[in-house]
Formats: C-alpha cells, sequence, structure tokens
C-alpha cells in the first residue's frame, strides 16, 4: 500500500506490509470482480480456511468449492521462505476468525495495465502481506493470497483493493526554487533545498542528504496523489548513483533491479524521497534524497492518483 | 534439585551421545561442555533451565501438557493469558506441519553469574523467531516461561529443542599497542602485534569499489578454560573515550550520529555500528581484524567469551 499523498520511491521496492490507512474514498463497490482499462480485472475467488484439519475453501456466495481447494493447495506447493521452497506459513491470531481471501490479481506485463496494484486492505485500515511464493511465472494474472482476521462473531467482511493509476503525461521540474512542473490537472512546485548533516536522517548515511520542500499548487485535496520523481542530470540522463557528496555519476556495474541502499556490493541507491510529517500531505511533501539538487538540471515528474475498490459481504463462513 | 531414581535414570540415556553430563540433572564444569537433556539443565554460571511442557495452538484454544504428556492446566491457562493479552499477536503457523509451543523455564538472562541463554534453535540449527514469554525472566533479572514455535512432520511424536549458551569470561581495557596484556579469567591475554592490512576489497560506504582499510591485531592466550581456548572478542575506545561507532574507508573514527530521527544505520557508512570485533578463533593465537586506524584510537576493550549448547530432547509433540 502508498501511504496516503506519498511521494513515490523511485527504483526501489518499500516494504509497505501492516501500515494503516483511512480509506475515504471508494471508487467501486463490487462483490466478486472489477474491471477497468487502467487497472486490469481483479476478482475475488472465494475465501478459505487453512487452519481446519481439513482445508476449506467457499466462493463469494459461500458455496465450498472443491475446485477452489484445489486452486489453494496446489499454489500452497510453491510458498516461498527466506531461503527456498517451503511450507506456507499462515498468520493466527488465537480467539479470532482466521481466513484466507483468495484473489486474482493483475500482474503489470509491458504497459499494461498502466496502473500498478498495490495490494488489499482490510476494514481496519489494515495491510497484510499475502502468502509469498518463491517463484511465480509472469502472468497476466496470479493469485494472491491475502490472511485476514476478525471477530469470531462476524459472518462477512469488507475488503479494499487499491491501486494507483498514473496521470497520463509527464512533466520536468526544475531543480530550482520556485520551479513548478504540471501533469494533467496536478501541478507541483519546488522549494528551497535544505542540506541536511551527515547522521541526522535515518537514511543514506553517512553522506550529506537534502529535504527538499515539494508543495502541490493544485487546487483540490493531494491526498490521494503520489508524486514520483526521477533525478535527471546536467547533460538529461536519469541519475543512477551518486557518489559521498552526493554528485551523479557513472555506477560501478551494471544497474539491476531493484536497488537497495543496503546492498554492500551493489551501486549505492541513488534517489529517494519520504512523505513529510502527515498533517502536511495535504498540501505538500519533504523530499528527501541524497542527490545535491546543485548537481542536477531537474526531476522527470509523474503523478498517479489511488484508486480504491471495495468488496462487500466477503463471507467468512461457507453455506452448511 | 532432583535426586530421585527416575530423574537419575532418565538423565543416564543421554550419556550415550558421548555429551558431557555431570551430576544429577545435566550440570557442567567445563563452561564448554554441551549437554544433552531430557528435562532440567543446571549450571553454576547459568542458573537452571527447565522443560515445563508443549502445546498445540488453534484459533480457539490453547491446551498444554507436561514433560511425562500429561495435561497441564495451568501452564494452558498461562500461555492463553499471554495471548488474550497480546490481542491480535500474530502467530506464523506451518501448513501441513504440526505446530507446537514448547515451554521452558529459564533463568534470568541477566547474566549474573558469567553465562547467559542465546537463542533457541532447532536440530538443523533454525533459529527459533516466533515465542512469547512470562515473566520478570526475559531480559530482566527473574524467572521466566518462555515457549517457542516449533514445526514438525504430522507423524512425527518427539522433537528437541536446543540452546546456546554464551559465556564470557571478564574483559580489560588495554592500549593499542604491541605488548599490551591483561588477564581475563585465568588467562593471560596480550597483543603480540599490530600490522596494517589485509585490506578488505569492499566496504559498506557510499563507494564500495574504494575498499576499507584494516589492520590485524595478533593476540596471545597462555592458557586454556576447560582445556580449550575461549574466543577473544572486542571493541575499540576512540579519542572521546566511547566504542567507536563508525569509520571512514581510511579507518578515522567519524561521529555517532545524533538526532530525532536517527535509527542504527546497517552497514551504510565505511564501516557502521558499533566497530565489534571477533576472532572467531579457538586457539593459543587469535587474530582480529581491525577497522579502525590504530593511531586514532584510544583503547581497545578485550574480553574471552565462547559457547556451549544444551540439546533437550525426547520433547512429547502430544499428550498422552
Amino acid at each position: 500500500m502508498i501511504p496516503i499523498g506519498a511521494i513515490l520511491l523511485t527504483g526501489a521496492v518499500a516494504s509497505l506490509a501492516q501500515m494503516r490507512r483511512q480509506v475515504n474514498v471508494i471508487d467501486a463497490t463490487v462483490t466478486d470482480s472489477y474491471f477497468s482499462v487502467e487497472t486490469g480485472e481483479v476478482k475475488l475467488l472465494g475465501v478459505c480456511d487453512l487452519l481446519k484439519p481439513e482445508v476449506e475453501c467457499w466462493d463469494t456466495n459461500g458455496h465450498l468449492s472443491a475446485e477452489l481447494n484445489k486452486q489453494v493447495l496446489e499454489k500452497l506447493k510453491t510458498a516461498a521462505t527466506h531461503n527456498g521452497i517451503g511450507q506456507a506459513e499462515i498468520p493466527m491470531v488465537y480467539r479470532e476468525k482466521n481466513r484466507i481471501a483468495v484473489f486474482d490479481v493483475p500482474n503489470p506485463t509491458g504497459t499494461k495495465p498502466a496502473g500498478i496494484f498495490s495490494g488489499i486492505d482490510t476494514k481496519d485500515g489494515y495491510h497484510p502481506n499475502p502468502i509469498s511464493f518463491y517463484w511465480e511465472p509472469r502472468l497476466e494474472h496470479r493469485i494472491e493470497l491475502v490472511p485476514i482476521h476478525t471477530d469470531r462473531a462476524e459472518t462477512t467482511t469488507i475488503l479494499f483493493a487499491q491501486f494507483a493509476v498514473p496521470v497520463s503525461g509527464s512533466a520536468f521540474l526544475e531543480a530550482k526554487t520556485g520551479a513548478t512542473a504540471a501533469v494533467g490537472s496536478y501541478t507541483i512546485a519546488m522549494g528551497e533545498p535544505l542540506e541536511v548533516q551527515p547522521g541526522t536522517l535515518p537514511m543514506f548515511q553517512p553522506g550529506p542528504n537534502w529535504w527538499a520542500p515539494i508543495k502541490s499548487v493544485s487546487p483540490g485535496s493531494m491526498e490521494r496523489v503520489h508524486v514520483q520523481l526521477n533525478a535527471v542530470d546536467k547533460k538529461g540522463a536519469l541519475v543512477a548513483s551518486v557518489d559521498a557528496s552526493g554528485r551523479p555519476m557513472k555506477p560501478a556495474k551494471p544497474l539491476t533491479m531493484p536497488q537497495y541502499p543496503f546492498d554492500p556490493t551493489g551501486p549505492r541507491f541513488v534517489f529517494t524521497t519520504v512523505n513529510s510529517n502527515f498533517e502536511d500531505s495535504l498540501h505538500g511533501w519533504r523530499l528527501q534524497t541524497n542527490v545535491n539538487p546543485k548537481e542536477v538540471s531537474g526531476y522527470n515528474v509523474t503523478v498517479l492518483v489511488d484508486r480504491t475498490i471495495r468488496f462487500t459481504k466477503v463471507p467468512l463462513d461457507p453455506i452448511r | 534439585m532432583n535426586t530421585s531414581l527416575s530423574t537419575l535414570t532418565k538423565i543416564a540415556a543421554p550419556l550415550a551421545t558421548g555429551m558431557f553430563l555431570v551430576g544429577f540433572v545435566a550440570r557442567t564444569e567445563d563452561p564448554f561442555a554441551s549437554a544433552v537433556v531430557d528435562r532440567t539443565y543446571e549450571s553454576a554460571d547459568l542458573g537452571k533451565l527447565e522443560l515445563a511442557g508443549a502445546c498445540t495452538i488453534t484459533p480457539d484454544n490453547i491446551s498444554c501438557w507436561d514433560p511425562d504428556g500429561k495435561p497441564a492446566p495451568n501452564l494452558s491457562e498461562k500461555v492463553q493469558a499471554y495471548y488474550i493479552v497480546q490481542g491480535g499477536n500474530e502467530l506464523r503457523l506451518k501448513f501441513g506441519r504440526k505446530n507446537r509451543l514448547i515451554v521452558f523455564k529459564e533463568p534470568p538472562r541477566g547474566n549474573p553469574n558469567g553465562a547467559y541463554l542465546g537463542q533457541a534453535k532447532t536440530l538443523g540449527g533454525q533459529y527459533m523467531n516466533q515465542f512469547g514469554t512470562i515473566g520478570m525472566g526475559g531480559y530482566g533479572n527473574g524467572d521466566a516461561t518462555t515457549w517457542y514455535l516449533t514445526d514438525s512432520e504430522p507423524t512425527q511424536e518427539k522433537t528437541s529443542v536446543v540452546f546456546e549458551v554464551n559465556v564470557q569470561f571478564g574483559s580489560a581495557t588495554v592500549p593499542v599497542k604491541a605488548g599490551s596484556q591483561a588477564t581475563l579469567g585465568p588467562i593471560k591475554v596480550k597483543i603480540e602485534s599490530i600490522k596494517p592490512g589485509p585490506d578488505r576489497k569492499q566496504n559498506w560506504g557510499p563507494n564500495p569499489a574504494k575498499g576499507q582499510k584494516t589492520w590485524t591485531v595478533t593476540v596471545t592466550l597462555d592458557g586454556t578454560i576447560g582445556g580449550k581456548y575461549p574466543t577473544v572478542n572486542g571493541s575499540v575506545i576512540g579519542s572521546d573515550g566511547q566504542a567507536v561507532w563508525s569509520v571512514s574507508a581510511s579507518g578515522v573514527p567519524t561521529p555517532r550520529p545524533k538526532g530525532p530521527f536517527f535509527t542504527p544505520p546497517m552497514m551504510m557508512g565505511g564501516f557502521d555500528g558499533n566497530v565489534f570485533l571477533a576472532s572467531g578463533a579457538n586457539t593459543a593465537k587469535q587474530e582480529l581484524s581491525v577497522p579502525v586506524d590504530p593511531s586514532k584510537a584510544h583503547a581497545i576493550v578485550l574480553s574471552l567469551g565462547g559457547t556451549r549448547q544444551v540439546t533437550f530432547q525426547n520433547i512429547l509433540l502430544d499428550p498422552k
């Protein structure tokens, strides 16, 4: 899940598990499937109880489904552990109803769909980690097994499928105080970058870091808007790596995805952002970067907007 | 201490494994002597570690039994209370496996007598990362009831749990120069030489290709404990009198990070985190690889340590 009003990380995979959010805006309400050109199709196939001695799965109408049982058991055989294929780990909360929601979700392949599926949220605002699998073919769709825990008395629940859909077009934001860039109806402006001494921020030590306020100058709320920035050097190339003083440099070896800041052997993680304190995020963000703003010409800007699909009446028990 | 004949018989069995046992319960005078027991392990330096029982755990019930397989309602209540109080705590159960909580009464972890309990692991060496604890033990000064989640083949009837016991024999601060020496426990440790190199090809800083300048401190030990040379560990004290936190690629200590956003960096400086030295050897002559320029170091803290293993075997996975 992407935090509300965040500036996205670039070239990195953020750990987004178990974050909590308030779902304020619902774009569509469905019982078993949703499709749009931007997001592709997301389907709720059913729900399973994997903690019983005999696994039980049922469809969205609550009818026991041998076919779904088979599909889920087959999938669990490829479950991942940290060092290879192993037994799937099923999260269990004592004295709660523990279920696994089975979704068929779109995988971005090529340019379709353009929207990014960012996971399933529960009605409590949690974003549970789906059960992970060792290897999956890069098909257009994949099965996602999402653990949910509810009060034992509940018979149905609500789940939210989250997408981030790009606004068409991109823009260039000059690395200059007061510069602006517009993508669709969204315009952002750059504030005065502030150099932060090493050791004062949680990321990118020990080199210097910069904070740059990025403000929305668009009318209306930016609550569900994510701005993604990629640094561009003075020759017009995307910045792939920086030296200890924040100057763009050629990477030590060809870049591979994803680049983690913790990788001791790979090229350094180059550019990222951190969202500012939450209250301010409706109007702007604070970019944290280890790329010296004075050493770049600016940033390529893309904008994504949340799309939230509500799945209602998800049955937590089969019809007997 | 239990001196009954039945206990003696139970404890005698593991002798066949070639491990060391002394006394009625497994009691060791040799600090490095590993032990295999069924119920209880006790030593002067650690205290008493006892198997309390095992439990099944389902979403609706936690049911425990004692080491003989007899129902242990008090233990069940204790563990249930923990999960009720810790509402929402997830246990990740392995799908298709026999999941059990193995419960121990543990001695204080505050190391009052020179040894402290390390992590529990399986016979295969995998650490048991899911555990719960009740009581002042934990990391305090009293005994604790602690349990660890294990998983076994569904047909398996018994399991084993292995504890690491970390033993320490004191420490001393000495100047960073050849000839410095200290008596740690019964052993005199002497710095024989400090030589530059071998440098590391990589560091964990912003430019890993730069390498990490390193010095080799060779120390000698004039004796053994229990017939074994303990391992020499150490840390470097900087000119500010504090343990060196991180160093540049050339070995110069860098300031400890400050600020409200500080989180301990992981491998992100030249050499980040407390500069901890461990020879990893059990010989009369040991080498410490030190990433700090000796001319910039105020002192070095040397300590002697080692580990032994205590294996609890024949733990019943089901009640009788």
